[in-house]
């Protein structure tokens, strides 16, 4: 059985990273295929909650949630709210029940939920004010916060790099920036193809949160070496095999710190409710991508970078070593 | 230190922990029991997703959002049609339908000769206005820079706008940004009796933009300015027409659409290009005033573009449900909980010091999430809060488990403690400052959700960094003068070594 090493099969993790974040980026950026949860259908009730149906609020919520259900229909999300006086802003008296739906949800069944909603509180509530509208919408990006976005990660990224280039060296640097990179870009993209009904900014959010971990587990990564480095095991190790041997030895460290996130979004999300849950669990893809990129992809790209900039140390050493030697040749020339 | 210094110190610290638990935690009745004290975390903002009443009353709600529904003249609501159907006289009803098209299934009625032209269907200089004043809208209210903001078009003819209701300009953002038409400035004593200066009226009018450039917002020492921005013909206007201000006060309206945007008392001749209006804004007030006369510079058209009519104003209940933010409390206390578990089973009374330390910065990060203002309670606030406080639980693990790799080669526990600190306080250290300098620039950079989150994460990297290197180290030194065996006091082990070895 072949032994897994670490720093090694950079090919197939650049193919899979190319096809998820092309693939992405197409859907997302040229056939605008990203979902937006403000584009769908409502259905809209109002009612006078003081004078006509006061306390039988929950009663009427059911008795729309069971015309729904008749009509083949769930909704996505609820909100209850109550009427304010534009004037004084003051409360009016009127509540209202908004029932979201996607915007692939037959016009008609809801039409026919709708009656079906005014029929049965004509019949409940012959004197109530309730009124039943279906309406549609749609959204508008706001695309100064995503350019902005994209720039506040890119710049934050760079300027995290280049400490952690003055601390570990610049093949640990670029080898974290292109992981972060492709961390950032995997996560919008894989959000583009699954489609995850996440809203409109929450792309951006999740790419942060991996370019985050995976800086946070690449520093985990590059302080092992840095440390493994000292040890003179290390010191006639090539590239590749310092990489392996030293992935190995902080696996388990960024492991220590990958599965208690892990697991604190993933109870958070199944203990809260429906929106919550959405955002909660679906914030486990970037942890995912964020420890696939720092613990297989960024060390096969740090083996060529630090064998080039171990050879150039190297080179170095040895001119400055020749130079040292001639400089004490020429000056025991001048001695003698 | 000595057993009584240690102590001292321990009570203090427990004191001031308690007393920081009860005021962010703990609902406090008041005034006989009528009314209650709410703890930090009821009056944290939060954000549309989140909200709840405030404990012990059932009107006042934190949370949630607030919406309106704008129609553009001669387009109104199914409801408000029906309702105004039902009041009119029988013989005045037929009339009224008559002058209205049904659209969009009834959710709409469409006023014939405003928007129709007559006909049945809505003209295309309506449709064109409605799309230039929904452009207007979607600018006007992204420049407010608001978190869950979302501009809808709904039904095709009407336009619903949410903000979060912790916004107190919410509602006058309706209100201003629904003005819709040209910029004008005009002076005199009141607005029905001023004159209008700007464009100038007599020959061909200029655009807008031949006199005003923008607006934008000042703050200076604090105080918050609107600021204008003339051209020179602007300007030399402005400088003429109060020249004799000094003598005669007079004040100076911007209007935009015929609604006065700005009141401005002029005491003395004007000769600056740039004006800085001072009216007790907020940053938000300045921001909005300046984006509706910004835009309406920027926006200026050919297209006549009528008011945008407020309708019906809705304060929305969490977006995710009451109890979202209950399940969400409990969910990351019991994992807070989970964690101390952990130490105690894992390190016994050596876990006290680490939930000292955790108290620490959960108490500091929820006093700082409380005392800014632009920071809400939301999904991605919760998210930041919940990755730096895993970053905190392992860094205390890492540290603990090194000075018991220390403790078992034969150190004594001051040594041993010492060395586990300094052998991983760089990895520590680089991985808080990793995680601030991203949140810092983040904070900075980005807007709304993501700034927030930033926000969060580099002040939650600051105060982990702190409670982990500093509040538990502190914590451990004044606990061990208590131990009567260090080993047993930290569950250290020493390594066995038999005879052979």
């Amino acid at each position: 059985m072949s032994k897994f090493r670490f720093g090694k099969g950079l090919p197939v993790y650049a193919v899979i990273s190319a096809v998820v974040i092309i693939a992405g980026l197409i859907l997302c950026i040229l056939l605008n295929f990203n979902y937006t949860s403000s584009a769908g259908r409502r259905v809209e009730v109002t009612y006078d909650a003081v004078v006509s149906i006061a306390e039988k609020e929950d009663e009427l919520d059911s008795m729309c949630e069971s015309a729904f259900r008749e009509n083949g229909l769930s909704y996505s999300s609820k909100q209850t709210g109550v009427e304010l006086d534009s004037q004084s802003l003051g409360e009016t008296g009127v509540k209202a029940i908004v029932y979201n739906f996607s915007q692939n949800v037959s016009e008609n069944a809801l039409k026919n939920a709708a009656e079906t909603i005014r029929t049965r509180a004509a019949g409940n509530y012959a004197d109530a004010e309730i009124n039943v509208s279906v309406h549609s919408a749609e959204g508008t990006q706001f695309y100064e916060a995503i350019w902005r976005g994209a720039i506040a990660l890119a710049v934050a990224a760079i300027v995290a790099l280049v400490y952690i280039g003055i601390r570990y060296g610049v093949a640990c640097a670029l080898a974290g920036l292109i992981a972060v990179l492709n961390d950032v870009l995997f996560t919008i993209g894989l959000f583009a193809i699954v489609r995850i009904p996440v809203y409109a900014y929450a792309p951006l959010l999740f790419a942060g949160l991996a370019a985050v971990l995976s800086l946070i587990f690449w520093t985990i990564q590059c302080f092992k070496l840095k440390e493994n480095s000292k040890d003179p095991s290390y010191e006639n190790l090539s590239s590749a095999d310092a990489v392996d041997k030293s992935c190995r030895s902080s696996f388990k460290s960024v492991l220590l710190l990958a599965v208690p996130v892990f697991a604190a979004f993933a109870v958070i999300g199944l203990a809260a409710a429906a929106g919550t849950r959405l955002f909660f669990l679906s914030a486990l893809i970037p942890i995912a991508v964020a420890l696939y990129s720092s613990l297989l992809l960024a060390p096969t790209v740090l083996v060529p970078l630090k064998a080039k900039f171990d050879r150039l140390k190297a080179s170095r050493k040895r001119y400055t070593g020749k130079q040292k030697a001639s400089a004490e040749e020429k000056a025991a020339a001048e001695q003698s | 230190m000595g057993k009584i210094k240690s102590a001292i110190c321990l009570t203090l610290v427990t004191l001031a922990i308690a007393v920081l638990c009860v005021l962010c935690f703990v609902p406090l009745p008041a005034g006989g029991g009528i009314s209650y004290f709410n703890p930090l975390i009821n009056w944290t903002e939060k954000s549309a997703g989140f909200g709840g009443y405030y404990f012990g009353e059932n009107q006042r709600y934190n949370g949630g959002s607030l919406s309106v529904m704008l129609y553009p003249e001669g387009v109104v609501s199914g409801k408000e049609y029906h309702d105004n159907v039902e009041m009119l006289p029988e013989d005045e009803r037929e009339d009224y339908a008559e002058k209205y098209v049904e659209y969009a299934g009834g959710a709409l009625y469409l006023e014939k000769e405003t928007v129709c032209d007559g006909s049945a269907a809505a003209t295309e200089a309506f449709k064109t206005s409605f799309a230039r004043r929904v452009e207007i809208l979607k600018e006007r209210f992204e420049r407010l820079h608001a978190q869950d903001l979302t501009v809808e078009t709904v039904d095709g003819y009407s336009v619903r706008v949410t903000l979060p209701a912790y916004m107190d300009t919410a509602a006058a953002a309706f209100i201003y940004n629904a003005y819709m038409g040209d910029l004008e400035v005009l002076y005199g004593s009141s607005l029905e009796s001023a004159d209008k200066i700007i464009p100038e009226e007599g020959r061909k009018e200029k655009p807008i933009g031949e006199y005003i450039k923008g607006a934008g917002t000042r703050t200076i020492d604090g105080t918050v300015y609107v600021g204008i921005y003339f051209t020179k013909a602007g300007n030399d206007i402005i400088s003429n027409t109060t020249a004799d201000a000094q003598t005669t006060a007079g004040t100076l309206f911007f209007t935009v659409g015929g609604d006065q945007v700005i009141g401005l008392s002029v005491s003395s001749r004007i000769t600056d290009s740039d004006l800085y209006i001072s009216g007790g804004y907020t940053e938000d007030a300045a921001r909005l005033i300046a984006a509706v006369v910004d835009t309406s510079v920027e926006f200026a058209s050919d297209v006549e573009l009528g008011r945008m009519e407020v309708g019906e104003i809705y304060e929305n209940r969490a977006e995710f449900g009451d109890s979202a933010l209950t399940l969400l409390y409990a969910s990351f206390g019991g994992l807070l909980a989970l964690s101390c578990v952990y130490f105690f089973v894992r390190y016994r009374r050596l876990g006290f010091a680490h939930l000292y330390g955790l108290l620490s910065f959960l108490l500091i990060m929820i006093v700082c999430i409380w005392a800014i203002p632009t920071v809400a309670i939301g999904a991605g606030t919760v998210a930041a809060l919940a990755l730096c406080c895993a970053v905190f639980c392992v860094s205390n693990a890492i540290v603990f488990d090194r000075a018991g790799k220390e403790f078992a080669l034969g150190k004594t526990i001051a040594s041993s403690v010492k060395t586990g600190y300094k052998r991983s306080f760089f990895g520590i250290f680089d991985v808080h400052v990793a995680m601030g300098i991203v949140g810092l620039l983040t904070y900075l950079i980005a807007l709304t959700e993501l700034s927030a989150f930033g926000l969060v994460l580099a002040l939650g990297a600051l105060f982990s960094c702190v409670s982990t290197l500093l509040i538990t180290r502190f914590m451990w030194y004044i606990m061990m003068p208590f131990a009567k065996s260090a080993g047993k006091f930290c569950h250290f082990k020493r390594e066995e070594v038999t005879d052979d070895e």
